[in-house]
């Protein structure tokens, strides 16, 4: 179902905790402005990882939305270290990454950082908004493994899996000539016809 | 084969969103969109910096492929991206992103299409200033900016197929 920026839905950021993580700076401003319109009161603004790592050591935080280019070190180092390092709950909260361009090269790395959703800038309000509602509503569970720690990343049904469209042992998908008559409508409408059933 | 654990950690925001209060979703857009233009002037400084920055970067280029060199324009480019959208130059916004795009498709292919990324600086410059521009031209350069990409696609593709 599409989002609907004119709903009368309503949703409270007053007494969550939010950490931005963005270079220092008119960026930094930008989910500044975003987050206090959404209501948020508490802020904790890092124009670098190393500020990012003292505050999550600091605080718990209820969110976080990161970039992954900073001045210091990569946004998806900071997130695979908050996954497998920062102190419990602050491990499991939602991480949301801001990218602009993503490198060809580094697809599979930010797939792979442990973060809920990464999302392309220009930010708009009502992408934001609906990512954090998502992540919100989902709930999904998380995966620990020695390759990868983060929510579990298979939440979309993408049709069956890739074999062609059939497994070894289904039944072949090519029908034979007929053997018997077709059925009449009598009967058709007799198979989908709701029956009382006897318990 | 390592040992694959799972879990349901408890999600606080999701409780303390259901709190009494707060905003609708109308009211939080409107007032995340009324912050955002409060910043319009600074994201124009901000914008004609990194403008700047990138044709100066571009002007340095040397003439043949140079990995480093290409990869500190994209990254030039990159700080742009995002910056025009809040501004309200969304065209600017959509060269900057294919420059982008660009650049980092010639790294990956090892290849450096001087034109290509040429077209697109002067690009941005001209959809600096849209009003000035007129819309039809606007829409010419995005247009030719999309040729631009095209090509290099098709050429990067016969180029993978007979590697």
């Amino acid at each position: 179902m599409a989002f609907d920026i004119e709903s009368k839905a309503r949703f409270n950021l007053k007494h969550a905790s939010i950490l931005l993580v963005e270079t220092p700076g008119v960026n930094l401003d930008i989910l500044g402005q975003i987050m206090t319109g959404f209501g948020a009161k508490s802020l904790h603004r890092c124009g670098s990882a190393g500020e990012a790592r003292a505050a999550i050591g600091r605080a718990e935080m209820d969110l976080m939305l990161i970039s992954p280019f900073l001045t210091d070190e990569s946004g998806f180092d900071l997130v695979r270290w908050i996954r497998r390092e920062a102190p419990d709950p602050n491990r499991f909260a939602p991480v949301i990454m801001v990218s602009p361009h993503t490198e060809h090269s580094k697809v599979a790395r930010a797939r792979d950082c442990g973060a809920h959703f990464l999302i392309a800038k220009p930010l708009t309000p009502a992408v934001i908004l609906e990512r954090i509602l998502w992540v919100a509503r989902s709930q999904r569970p998380f995966v620990s493994c020695a390759e990868y720690v983060g929510p579990e990343r298979r939440f979309k049904f993408e049709g069956p899996p890739s074999t062609g469209g059939r497994r070894r042992d289904d039944l072949s998908s090519k029908v034979g000539a007929a053997i018997e008559p077709n059925m009449s409508q009598d009967q058709i409408d007799a198979l989908m016809a709701p029956r009382k059933v006897a318990i | 084969m390592s040992e694959v654990h799972f879990y349901r950690p408890k999600m606080r925001l999701a409780k303390l969103l259901r709190e009494p209060g707060g905003k609708t979703i109308a009211e939080a857009v409107n007032d995340a969109r009324a912050g955002l233009d409060t910043l319009g002037a600074e994201c124009l400084r901000e914008v004609d910096d990194c403008l700047c920055r990138i044709e100066t970067t571009f002007e340095a280029l040397p003439p043949s492929f140079d990995a480093d060199a290409l990869r500190n324009l994209y990254r030039v480019v990159n700080s742009l991206v995002g910056l025009p959208g809040v501004a309200g130059l969304a065209e600017m916004e959509r060269a900057t992103y294919s420059l982008a795009d660009l650049l980092d498709r010639m790294v990956t292919a090892g290849a450096f299409e001087r034109e290509a990324a040429r077209v697109h600086v002067q690009a941005l410059r001209l959809l600096r200033s849209p009003d000035a521009l007129g819309a039809k031209a606007v829409s010419e350069v995005l247009q030719g900016l999309g040729k631009v990409r095209e090509k290099y696609k098709a050429a990067e593709t016969e180029a993978a197929g007979n590697g």
